[in-house]
């Protein structure tokens, strides 16, 4: 068969960009591109952020003598007890519901496998007034035990440390679950089942084998645990728990020192750098490549009796206590708050605000997705330090407190404007009164990592030779991604919109200090109705924030998260 | 599938640009105030009375007191603000050191609110009164055992007191209130007092809940909060007291205005201003239950019910500078 | 261009003084080869000898530290180039077949061709055809056996007509009795589409098999490329005597064109200077037979099918290894004599 001859005619035509020089042929490498791209992303990411940080240069060393004479050994303390704390609650939770739902079949298990991603659309601060509400003393708990017994009857401090951990282990589980849950379903049932001929008992298999192969996912759920806690300075004062963060707020809110702020900022990246660390450190060197999307899922064990009943009792339990009681409690404000005044369905705002919402989040989240695919594919392609440098760089953001991301980018817009003014052109204004770019600008900062970081896990997944398999089968870099890359991580990139959408929708600090004149949206407006107690009115804007929120979560994960059936 | 990747990128920083270009959009008019505000209370209607009476109109911007500086420091000339409005004196003095505000020479505003009220060179005016004082539940707390708000550091409140967290810059106030009256070692003393006594809460509304219900005996909050609990049930068991009538009186705190230095209309700045200290204070202060600043307004009914009182005419300059050291004070006492 | 210069000697891969370093440790030092149109090169060495990372620095996967490589006449790597992969017209075909997939088997096949070529369909039809799948074009990758996805993989590799292909260890999943039917069929298919191809293998059967020439490769550098008799019959070293098959060395000193040793005079190869030399001998060289004054005893033997292995412990304490007919064993312990076989001459390295 001669099968040489027509391959010229299919062979694509000669790149342009090639150029005969000196009797050397050179190639315009299609790497350089990524590299910029990656290289760009990053100096963005780390520019705004610098821009704070490089103000710990010059310390105001007051504020340091006196916060740490009085409050700052106590909110390191708290602050990494509170991480620690919540990360094993998180895993505990987040690893065993997705090992219980995606191990075992028992009555209503499937349904359990969308529905106990739900709290993900709750912010953990709606969550952490609707609990101190429900549990304090003039609750509603509270006063149905003190019916029932007596005036004086025990009920657990509500405003405490261990209260704070569990709203914020409810509140964050969902992302260890998420992507544990990836991770078991990503699992080819020859590793398990090699464990099991090998003498293993189920959940020894499942410990031995099981999870040190979910290990990256599972640290990558905890980085981003440990990430939000760190962050958090809404709900954690909820129960009067002080962390560093909190401490920002308050010399930011109270003192109105940016640079003792900023400089506490400092000390969270601090906390940042060892999570990232951590996080690397339980990924470790080894690289976990199955090939998941062909591979036989571990079948599915039926659980019988009690058992079954046990096991849907658990999930139930979440459910309620995560998202249905909640719900409840933010539906009973709204019909107290009924159809008049602020945060009633009939406000003319309340719409306007809710489209300035969902345009800010799937704004934010295409970015984040289109940048994390690029930055983690570039990552694959060329395989130098460079790139991933730059890939680590670009994902700091995270880690930083979102006050601190909104003034960097404040300040350098009020830079970009002082080069316009100089230039003699018009725009400076609006730069710097911030515009949804800048809003953008700042939620990719800071959420690119929650983006790249499930693109690139599913991207680990993927054997190193198919990426060098596309290339040499003359498959451009940008080919690649899209061709192979993209079809193959397509359930990371959805990871990826919804994790970072509902981030944005619920995210606070940030849309404070950046949006633009008169540009409001419902996390700000249920702030601030909440900020004044009026928890009533809150409730509606509350709750569309969730029923928002709610609804890319079961589109998606109620199709990706359903138990794959067993494929031949 | 290449254009299809291409054109979503383009799509998402259309959609940017776009909207970027709404928000700037908002730049052009002319008959418009502007104000940034770190007042929430609703003020709508009375922005909406002031657009039917003069035909201008007010466009706002909420935001926390911290942040709105922040951003029309860096907005600098370019700064859309023409009005800055907060709830504290402290905030409304922070922004006149900033050199934030340009004065006003306004007869109509210099007769309307009484000089305690407003800055000395007119940089802002107070427009409305908050005064926090004491609360107690009737059942538990005979009023004769009530004095001063020093008294409350006494031993025999422990475990009987609910504050409001630090943090609020209401708080912060009163505890600045106590070191100008007191200087900074007794002032010490009264707050490690109450931080020993107290159980803390994040806003009034749950210090008064936990009144009603029986978990506190006694709380500090602002008068106003306890007006809105009260429309909604008039049965609540939370008694309001005035304390420190024998001596400088409750401590009052003042919402208020200024006209920005960058401001693009001073002059309708001026007027919306001047009209929410006249004509526009009933309309202003009535949403909140709140004491018009200016002394020819009558308060409303529910207020007026809670009875006279001597208030703490100590310039709102004064305790308003001190905010830092109040906090610093409470991070020393162990005021959560 | 010069281009002109490899169609000249019809040269498809060129390579020339490749080094590839990782720190300290230098996995490819100074390898220069040339493979023609239509060749089959069999790269041979022991895990770890550098093999894959030079199957991957013609690929363009890994980025060389010295040297240039030609392929199709045109320089990919150099001083001043560096063509990425997608740009050097080279197939792969990866031990882990590396299908995609998210693509049916023709999907698969079509990957390399230009998307809006009119006979893409045919073509990727065409190389099904040729490896013998065309029947399975709808299938998914993981819906095929492992042979079945080499040979997509191989189909693949070849549809956009590569000027080279590479095969890295592609056999090495496949159990023993289909690894050579595998291997048969993919070497038939190599021929039929007339591609030049590199094979890495660690093999030395499957390099005897399959190469037109083979190239032994040890710690990065190649002992010898030569046909295949050539290198196992006169290998350049002793490493590459052991390493395409069992061989064994004899002392001896070295006269003009023979070697006294204690198995006699042997004829040996011109090359090696007079002196002493150590003479390999292959276990089918040798013949023994029961002889109470010979200079060996029987220590071992072993069943191989149509022969018997006989390990003889000669009187010095060497240990040499010879092949006897299943017909004619000698029992273990019995003293021997032994003889060369055949006349040729025997391959001498100095001792």
């Amino acid at each position: 068969m001669t099968a040489q001859p027509s391959t010229q005619a299919t062979r694509p035509p000669a790149p342009d960009g090639s150029t005969v020089a000196g009797g050397y042929r050179r190639v315009r490498d299609g790497r350089r591109w990524w590299l910029f791209v990656a290289m760009a992303v990053a100096v963005a990411v780390v520019l705004p952020v610098g821009t704070v940080a490089s103000s710990i240069l010059d310390p105001s060393v007051d504020v340091w003598t006196q916060l740490w004479r009085t409050e700052l050994p106590e909110m390191l303390v708290t602050t990494v007890g509170l991480m620690l704390a919540t990360v094993v609650g998180t895993v505990a939770v987040g690893a065993g519901l997705a090992w219980l739902v995606g191990r075992y079949r028992f009555p209503g298990q499937r349904g359990f496998s969308w529905l106990l991603v739900l709290p993900l659309a709750m912010p953990a601060y709606v969550l952490g007034f609707v609990y101190v509400g429900l549990l304090d003393h003039p609750g509603p708990v509270q006063t149905t035990l003190r019916g029932w017994f007596d005036a004086n009857v025990w009920f657990p401090t509500v405003r405490s440390f261990p209260m704070a951990v569990v709203v914020m282990t409810l509140a964050l589980y969902p992302y260890v679950y998420l992507l544990a849950r990836a991770a078991l379903r990503e699992q080819s049932a020859t590793t398990y089942e090699a464990a099991r001929v090998l003498g293993q008992r189920p959940l020894a298999a499942a410990r031995r084998v099981v999870l040190p192969m979910a290990r990256p996912s599972l640290a990558a759920g905890a980085a981003l645990v440990a990430m939000e806690t760190l962050t958090d300075y809404a709900t954690v004062q909820y129960f009067n728990v002080t962390t560093v963060s909190v401490g920002i707020s308050r010399v930011w809110n109270g003192m109105y020192d940016r640079n003792a702020a900023t400089e506490l900022a400092s000390l969270v990246l601090l906390f940042a750098v060892a999570v990232i660390a951590f996080e690397r450190l339980a990924r470790g060197r080894a690289r976990y490549t199955q090939d998941g999307s062909g591979a036989r899922p571990i079948d599915a064990v039926r659980l019988h009796g009690w058992r079954a009943w046990a096991a849907t009792g658990a999930c139930a339990l979440v459910v309620a206590v995560t998202f249905v009681v909640p719900v409840a409690q933010l539906l009973a404000w709204t019909s107290v708050s009924g159809m008049r005044g602020a945060g009633s369905a009939l406000d003319p705002r309340y719409l306007g605000y809710l489209g300035n919402s969902l345009l800010v989040a799937t704004a934010a989240a295409v970015c984040c997705a289109v940048l994390g695919v690029i930055i983690a594919s570039a990552t694959r392609l060329s395989a130098d330090r460079t790139t991933r440098g730059f890939a680590r760089m670009a994902t700091i953001g995270y880690a930083v407190p979102g006050p601190v991301v909104a003034v960097g980018v404040l300040l350098l817009a009020a830079a970009a404007d002082a080069v316009l003014d100089a230039l003699g052109l018009p725009g400076g204004a609006v730069l710097v009164t911030g515009t949804v770019g800048a809003l953008i600008y700042a939620y990719v900062v800071r959420f690119l990592a929650l983006g790249y970081n499930s693109i690139d896990a599913s991207l680990e997944k993927l054997p190193p030779s198919l990426t060098a398999a596309a290339l040499t089968l003359g498959a451009r870099p940008r080919a690649v991604v899209r061709r192979v890359h993209l079809p193959l991580v397509r359930s990371g990139v959805g990871v990826a919109l919804v994790l970072v959408a509902v981030d944005a929708l619920k995210e606070l600090p940030v849309v404070l200090l950046l949006r633009p004149f008169g540009f409001e949206t419902l996390a700000v407006w249920v702030f601030q109705l909440a900020s004044e107690s009026r928890w009533e009115q809150a409730g509606l804007p509350a709750l569309t924030i969730v029923a928002v929120a709610v609804l890319p979560v079961v589109l998606l994960f109620r199709r990706t998260l359903e138990p794959k059936e067993a494929a031949s | 599938m290449r254009t299809r990747f291409a054109s979503l990128s383009a799509v998402t920083f259309a959609v940017a640009l776009a909207v970027s270009g709404c928000g700037a959009a908002f730049g052009g008019d002319d008959d418009v105030v502007r104000v940034y505000s770190a007042r929430h209370y609703d003020l709508e209607p009375a922005f909406e009375q002031f657009y039917e009476e003069t035909g201008i109109e007010v466009e706002f911007l909420y935001g926390s007191d911290a942040e709105l500086r922040e951003r029309i420091k860096a907005e600098g000339e370019d700064t859309l603000a023409d009005v800055y409005m907060t709830v504290d004196a402290g905030n409304l003095a922070l922004a006149a050191e900033d050199g934030m505000f340009q004065p006003m020479h306004s007869k109509v505003l210099d007769e309307a609110i009484p000089s305690n009220l407003r800055h000395p060179d007119g940089l802002w005016y107070g427009l409305s009164k908050r005064a926090r004082t004491i609360v107690y539940d009737p059942d538990a707390v005979d009023p004769s055992a009530l004095s001063t708000y020093e008294a409350l550091a006494k031993p025999e409140w422990d475990g009987r007191l609910c504050l409001r967290r630090s943090t609020n810059v209401y708080t912060q106030s009163l505890v600045a209130s106590l070191i100008v009256h007191h200087g900074e070692q007794r002032a010490l003393e009264i707050v490690s007092g109450w931080a020993d006594n107290a159980e803390i809460f994040n806003n009034d509304i749950e210090i008064l809940e936990n009144i009603d219900s029986g978990n506190c005996d006694v709380g500090i909050t602002n008068h106003y909060y306890l007006a809105r609990m009260l429309d909604d049930d008039a049965d609540l068991d939370v008694k309001i007291f005035w304390p420190n009538q024998q001596g400088r009186g409750v401590h009052i705190n003042t919402s208020g205005a200024g006209v920005t230095k960058n401001a693009d209309n001073p002059e309708l700045a001026q007027q919306l201003i001047e009209w929410l200290a006249t004509d526009g204070q009933q309309a202003f202060v009535a949403g909140n239950h709140e004491y018009p600043a200016n002394p020819d307004v009558e308060p409303d009914d529910l207020i007026a019910g809670f009875g006279d009182f001597k208030a703490d005419d100590l310039d709102a300059e004064k305790f308003g500078a001190l905010n830092a050291e109040a906090i610093q004070l409470m991070a020393e006492a162990g005021y959560e | 261009m010069s281009s002109a210069v490899g169609t000249a000697t019809d040269v498809v891969l060129a390579l020339e003084s490749v080094t590839k370093s990782y720190g300290d440790v230098v996995a490819v030092d100074r390898v220069s080869l040339d493979v023609e149109r239509g060749e089959l090169l069999a790269v041979l060495g022991p895990s770890g000898c550098g093999k894959s990372t030079l199957l991957r620095s013609v690929a363009g996967l890994v980025r060389i530290n010295g040297g240039r490589i030609r392929t199709g006449g045109r320089e990919v790597v150099g001083p001043r180039t560096w063509m990425p992969p997608e740009r050097r017209s080279v197939g792969v075909v990866f031990q882990d077949s590396a299908l995609f997939p998210h693509l049916s088997v023709a999907g698969n096949v079509a990957f390399g061709l230009a998307r809006r070529a009119p006979d893409r369909d045919a073509r990727a039809r065409e190389m099904l055809a040729l490896v013998g799948l065309e029947q399975m074009a709808e299938r998914y990758p993981h819906e095929l056996s492992g042979g079945e996805q080499q040979r997509v993989a191989l189909a693949r590799a070849l549809a956009p007509g590569p000027s080279v292909v590479l095969l890295d260890e592609p056999f090495s999943h496949l159990d023993r009795n289909l690894r050579v039917h595998v291997r048969e069929e993919t070497v038939a298919v190599l021929r039929a589409a007339g591609a030049t191809a590199v094979l890495v293998t660690h093999d030395q059967e499957e390099a005897l098999a399959v190469g037109d020439r083979i190239a032994v490769m040890r710690t990065g550098r190649i002992e010898q490329v030569d046909v295949p008799t050539t290198v196992f019959h006169r290998p350049m070293s002793r490493f590459v005597a052991t390493f395409m098959g069992e061989a064994d060395f004899v002392p001896g000193s070295l006269t003009t064109g023979r070697a006294r040793t204690v198995l006699g005079d042997l004829p040996v190869l011109p090359g090696t200077t007079a002196g002493p030399v150590e003479v390999m001998v292959r276990p089918h060289d040798l013949e023994v037979r029961p002889d109470e004054h010979g200079p060996a005893t029987v220590a071992r033997t072993e069943f191989r099918g149509a022969t018997m292995l006989h390990e003889l412990r000669l009187d010095d304490g060497a240990v040499l290894r010879a092949l006897q007919p299943h017909t004619a064993p000698v029992p273990v312990g019995t003293r021997v004599a032994v003889r060369v076989v055949g006349d040729h001459p025997l391959v001498t390295f100095p001792a």
